[in-house]
């Protein structure tokens, strides 16, 4: 657990920053996500339109982002004391330097893979990002990387097209 | 009421749905065993293949995920002294110790039939107060309805997170997100943006899989990166022998099996308490009233059998809720709503009236489980362990691949499979900054239901609000809501808690 409660990546600090994203994200959505594309969200002869949950739903993240943010900032100036918080999910509550590499790490692999997917078909793409991760997270008995790794998506491919009659996306050039 | 649940035998007993059932079992233990995998993983990754069943058999099938997940938590947390989830935390205090002093099966096996001895339990709660609960729940009209959801939000929330604004926050993010789609009222486009694949909504499936699932094999991919050593602990092996749990020994341990059944069905039937909470306390409780509590974790069995029997009751108490008010308890039941709506059903209180035949069925399909749960985790002791052989990358990797499956196989949509990893994103985010998961999950499953009363409220009362503080019935739900805003927004006991904690800490 981050003890020191208003360092960057502390649960404090990604408080105030989320805080404060959540209630812009509110205001724009009330102020052009809903007007723009919600059909009839402003037509003013009817009581409820379309656009009358989503601003309910939009005043409230303004609302509680604000009251969040405002939150930490009273800690981070000393005003309050900080509330030692702690994971439902049992993990350590930290939003730092790591936690933003990873975070990348993970949107760049996400689009490099789901990219692939649609150009590569499902067996190749997965395989490579199998061998990939299983190598990253220290695993080293090659033999057995490579049999997982062209194996579960294979066995997955066949599996769904023979049982549940499923097709997974196919590399292009089989179709030739 | 025994009729009704004979009839449902009648249609729970099938070779296809004990078939599943068995199945359900023993992917919920093996996704147990597995630290940081877990039962909720399995549950996101197989309600899509669930598509393809009865809804009898898909929900049997979930329910028994559920139910072996719960008892395959205790293997690693017994054996490695690494709980495969936050509930299974108070057995490591009990069974570790007990496997380091060479019974780990026997450990294993206590936690096996206390887990299923609190399955049972609360499941006969549920089968008795589920009807009456949903006769009561018949009566309310969308004030009602209205008024028992924000109830339902704000207990979630203040429960769910350290802070009430941040479990609202994610609520309210969650019901927001709920709004983009079709409005159901008037068939109006709101937020889809062209996008053909929102033109129904987000995908539950994307949500669920990257929010719950992905996220967290993530994470622990991301600490597996950063320590690969610790990714790769095994069990030791152990000696066969005296790994039999005598009569005397169980006997003594059976008021405590009692006292954490009654303690967990009651932390289950209220939203938002948790399955950790139930097992801590289920401990706690067994510990003050034992007379030797000194010797609670250096390896006692009641330890164990207090922390398995509290936690696996809150399964089927979680339901009470969930069936007469179509609200969850946790997010289990959640998925479990998601499910029964995948199947053309919607939990709330007109379910027992329309598809009584199908509520029974699962009940009898609840206690079939109880009893293949016992078997099946018995005789799968050597296998369980076993599997916590393979390594950890392995396991977790592939589980991505799981989960772009999940997702890709009832929607056929790239699209679907790029918003799983903005969850996934999303989900990652939040855990690490201690934003509940479970309150943008319920808000999302929730949100139609609550926009749904309330507009109809709005209409029936000509825009007037506070006609959820003059009905006879809202008046107490709202009251509650007000009570429970003001201890958890400006009295947290948690805080209080926490902050004589921490200065206690400070002045040692």
């Amino acid at each position: 657990m981050n003890n020191n409660i208003s360092a960057a990546g502390s649960p404090t600090t990604a408080n105030l920053y989320s805080g404060v994203i959540v209630a812009l994200l509110g205001v724009i959505a009330l102020f052009w996500l809903i007007p723009e594309f919600v059909t009839g969200a402003n037509d003013t002869s009817k009581n409820l339109t379309p656009g009358f949950m989503p601003r309910v739903a939009a005043w409230c993240m303004i609302l509680f982002g604000v009251s969040v943010a405002l939150a930490a900032a009273r800690v981070m100036f000393g005003k309050e004391k900080a509330i030692v918080e702690e994971s439902e999910e049992n993990e350590e509550l930290s939003y730092g330097r790591t936690e933003v590499i990873n975070t990348l790490v993970l949107v760049i692999l996400s689009a490099i893979y789901v990219s692939a997917l649609s150009y590569l078909g499902f067996i190749i793409p997965s395989t490579i990002l199998l061998v990939f991760l299983i190598y990253l997270t220290g695993y080293r008995n090659k033999f057995v990387l490579v049999l997982v790794a062209i194996s579960v998506p294979i066995s997955l491919e066949l599996l769904l097209w023979h049982i549940l009659k499923v097709p997974l996306p196919q590399f292009p050039l089989i179709n030739f | 009421m025994i009729e009704q649940l004979i009839e449902g035998f009648a249609v729970a007993f099938t070779f296809t749905n004990l078939f599943f059932i068995v199945i359900g079992i023993a992917i919920g233990i093996l996704f147990g065993v597995m630290p940081g995998v877990g039962g909720i993983t399995a549950l996101t990754l197989l309600i899509p293949v669930t598509f393809y069943m009865a809804p009898i058999t898909a929900i049997a099938f979930l329910i028994g995920i559920t139910k072996g997940s719960t008892s395959g938590g205790a293997i690693p947390a017994i054996l490695l002294n690494a709980p495969g989830s936050s509930e299974n935390v108070a057995t490591t205090r009990d069974g570790y110790p007990l496997a380091q002093q060479g019974k780990p099966e026997k450990a294993m096996r206590m936690a096996l039939y206390s887990s299923v001895w609190g399955d049972f339990a609360s499941d006969v709660v549920l089968i008795l107060l589920a009807a009456p609960f949903a006769a009561i729940a018949l009566k309310f009209g969308p004030a009602e309805i209205t008024a028992v959801g924000m109830l339902a939000f704000t207990l979630i929330a203040g429960l769910s997170s350290d802070t009430l604004a941040k479990g609202l926050l994610a609520s309210a993010l969650g019901v927001f997100l709920s709004t983009i789609g079709l409005d159901k009222a008037e068939g109006t486009q709101r937020m889809t943006f062209g996008i053909i694949d929102l033109y129904d909504g987000i995908s539950l499936n994307a949500l669920a899989i990257g929010l719950l699932a992905l996220s967290a094999v993530l994470s622990q991919l991301f600490d597996s990166w950063r320590d690969p050593i610790a990714a790769n602990i095994k069990p030791k092996p152990y000696n066969k022998a005296e790994q039999k749990i005598t009569w005397a020994e169980f006997k003594a341990c059976i008021p405590t099996l009692f006292r954490s059944a009654y303690i967990g069905t009651f932390v289950g039937m209220l939203p938002g308490l948790g399955v950790t909470l139930a097992a801590f306390l289920g401990y706690g409780a067994a510990k003050r009233r034992s007379k030797n509590p000194e010797e609670f974790g250096t390896g006692k069995l009641e330890g164990i059998a207090a922390t398995e029997a509290a936690n696996s009751a809150v399964t089927g108490a979680n339901l009470i809720p969930t069936i007469a008010l179509g609200i969850p308890g946790n997010i289990a039941a959640a998925l479990l709503i998601g499910a029964f709506l995948i199947h053309g059903v919607t939990p709330g209180p007109f379910m027992m009236q329309q598809h009584g035949a199908l509520i029974y069925g699962i009940f009898a399909s609840m206690l079939m489980a109880n009893a293949v749960h016992l078997v099946v985790g018995r005789a799968g002791i050597p296998i369980w362990v076993l599997s916590l052989r393979i390594p950890k990358p392995i396991i977790l990797s592939c589980v991505i691949v799981l989960c772009v499956i999940g997702v890709y196989v009832p929607s056929s949509s790239f699209f679907e499979i790029g918003l799983m990893f903005v969850f996934a994103v999303l989900g990652y985010f939040m855990r690490k900054t201690g934003f509940s998961l479970v309150c943008l999950f319920i808000g999302f499953l929730l949100g139609p239901l609550l926009e749904h009363s309330l507009r109809q409220t709005m209409i029936l009362y000509d825009n007037n609000i506070f006609v959820l503080f003059t009905r006879p019935v809202a008046l107490p739900f709202m009251l509650l809501t007000l009570f429970f805003v003001w201890r958890f927004g400006f009295y947290h006991p948690a805080q209080k808690r926490k902050q004589r904690a921490l200065e206690a800490d400070k002045t040692k």
